[in-house]
């Protein structure tokens, strides 16, 4: 950590205070920008090369090919390449039988076959072919696959969701998921977010890259954003924190009557580590990443003062 | 096959031994065959606790040299048919002996006994390793601090680490009118924290001082209806098993004044 800054929390009312009146003023331009930062994104994602989606289902595995919109596929190389490292990365399928969405990519008969040769060395088979295509369809027909034709308008759009991605051994979860409650002396260091349902008590400690969810007390120490993320946040149904980390900021937690814990969020402002009540952060709150902290935006119902 | 287990706490003077010999007493009274261990090596007070200090001829460390037969280092006690205890050795230190053969000299006690306790040293290191090393089941004593309970709390997960799952808490030396006072932790609070079974609750009296001086377990002097002694020996019934409801530890705090007033207070 490069500077820690030693601030105690103040509590949660007073902070809600301190910052509608700053907000106000430039509210509506944010929110603005806010929106059209969503959409410069996906252009940017279709210039790389995507990697097939692929996903296990109960008996058979199924492999998605992006549509035409997010990435035409022109050399192939490059994607039997990358499946060819997923497929080995992988573990043994228990299953025998590959069904290819093909969406509407123009897949051809050499296609077909370079991927069922991709299949075999792992005992998979390519069974079914689902496209838009008419001229995929042929091709996987004439192949001697069977063939699902979708209208062209039916994009399989929730396909992916359906999917649970077989993700090889290097790559990790985003999110370790810890069922029973931190001890005392116990340190949980994870390069992604943190999810415990229990307590993390006195002496216990969690070191996360991204957020920490605490679906109980933290009376321990949280450290979100580890390796200098400002927008990690924590959130604890109690928070009765020893001390609460962000990025390279420290706070202790206001001492507090326990009666009145409620669920709350620990976010990074401009003066350091403040809480907010979560049902609140949610709705009202987004991340400036000009100025790397979170920002309370103004109620949407208000008027704004011009 | 004999039920071990293991008398820990973390923390330091918070009670262990003397609920290991009170408790190894108290289940004798009911009927059991105990053998109590003493894994303290370097800093024995089991053997003091019983009386037994000076009856002490072979220890732990020579049985495990082959040095003496088991049976000759274990000391009968002969006010109470059915209690032996394995004394540790004084001269030595913790280092002296590793869990393999503590193990190994707990289990050739195995088949003779109904319950063997180890009483364990403070701390987490080499002693405390020794002391869980054959155990199946641990008792965690805390007192009502947050120091203690702090400990208490590491060792419980050190404990899971180890592959203990079946542990009990006992609260020793409570005073209930300090928890009334909200000067003390109470027992939910403690619970609240460690999250474990709760096994017993032993109020603070002065006469486990005395009986610990004396070198006589609670439940054979001439206070054994004490509120101390009744309660060792309700832990000793929940250990086998038995429902036992909590002592009213609040009955002998009060005067009678308080007792009047409580009754017009309701």
């Amino acid at each position: 950590m490069a500077e820690l800054d030693d601030h105690t929390l103040p509590n949660p009312d007073s902070t809600s205070t301190e910052f509608s009146s700053n907000s106000s003023e430039s509210a509506t331009p944010e929110i603005v920008t806010e929106r059209d930062d969503l959409n410069p994104k996906e252009p940017e994602a279709a210039m790389a090369t995507p990697e097939l989606q692929f996903g296990l289902e109960a008996d058979h595995l199924t492999l998605v090919l992006p549509t035409t919109q997010t990435y035409e596929i022109e050399a192939w190389d490059t994607i039997w390449a990358n499946f060819r490292e997923q497929l080995q990365a992988a573990a043994d399928f228990p299953v025998a039988h590959v069904h290819l969405i093909a969406q509407n990519q123009l897949v051809g008969g050499r296609q077909l076959q370079e991927l069922a040769d991709l299949l075999k060395p792992h005992d998979l088979k390519l069974k079914r072919i689902y496209t838009n295509r008419r001229q995929t369809a042929i091709a996987a027909a004439t192949a001697g696959y069977s063939v699902d034709q979708d209208p062209p308008n039916q994009l399989l759009a929730d396909v992916p969701l359906k999917l649970k991605p077989l993700l090889a051994p290097d790559k990790e979860p985003e999110v370790l998921y810890i069922d029973q409650t931190v001890r005392s002396g116990v340190e949980i260091v994870y390069p992604g977010s943190v999810i415990v349902t229990g307590d993390v008590n006195p002496g216990g400690s969690i070191v996360a890259d991204k957020d920490i969810v605490v679906w109980g007390c933290l009376r321990g120490v949280a450290h979100a954003g580890a390796k200098g993320d400002r927008t990690g946040r924590i959130m604890a149904l109690q928070m009765e924190p020893t001390q609460l980390r962000i990025a390279d900021v420290v706070a202790r937690a206001a001492p507090q009557a326990v009666e009145q814990r409620k669920p709350e969020v620990a976010y990074l402002t401009q003066a350091g580590i403040r809480l907010a009540p979560a049902l609140k952060f949610s709705k009202n709150y987004q991340y400036q990443a000009d100025q790397q902290h979170w920002q309370e935006t103004s109620d949407p119902l208000l008027p704004v003062i011009s | 096959m004999s039920r071990v287990i293991v008398v820990t706490s973390g923390k330091g003077g918070v009670g262990k031994s003397t609920c290991t010999a009170n408790l190894g007493s108290a289940l004798v009274k009911l009927g059991k065959k105990v053998a109590l261990v003493d894994a303290d090596f370097g800093l024995r007070n089991l053997d003091l606790l019983l009386g037994l200090e000076n009856r002490v001829v072979y220890t732990a460390i020579e049985a495990i040299a082959g040095e003496c037969r088991l049976e000759q280092a274990l000391v009968k006690d002969k006010r109470q048919n059915g209690l032996v205890l394995l004394p540790a050795a004084q001269n030595r230190n913790k280092e002296s002996v590793t869990p393999t053969q503590m193990k190994q000299l707990i289990m050739r006690l195995n088949k003779a006994f109904d319950y063997i306790l180890v009483d364990s040293p403070a701390g987490i290191e080499m002693g405390f390793r020794n002391a869980i090393a054959a155990a199946r089941e641990a008792l965690i004593v805390t007192t009502p601090e947050v120091a203690a309970v702090r400990d208490a709390d590491r060792v419980v997960g050190l404990l899971e680490a180890y592959g203990i799952k079946r542990t009990r808490l006992i609260v020793n030396r409570l005073k209930p009118e300090m928890v009334k006072q909200n000067e003390m932790m109470s027992v939910e609070d403690v619970l609240e924290i460690l999250a474990i079974p709760l096994l017993g609750i032993i109020p603070d009296d002065k006469q486990v001082i005395v009986s610990s001086n004396r070198g006589e377990p609670l439940v054979l002097g001439d206070k054994q209806n004490d509120l101390p002694a009744t309660a060792f020996m309700n832990i000793a019934r929940r250990l086998e098993g038995e429902k036992v409801p909590l002592l009213n530890l609040m009955a002998n705090q009060e005067g009678f004044l308080a007792k009047i007033r409580r009754i017009f207070a309701s």
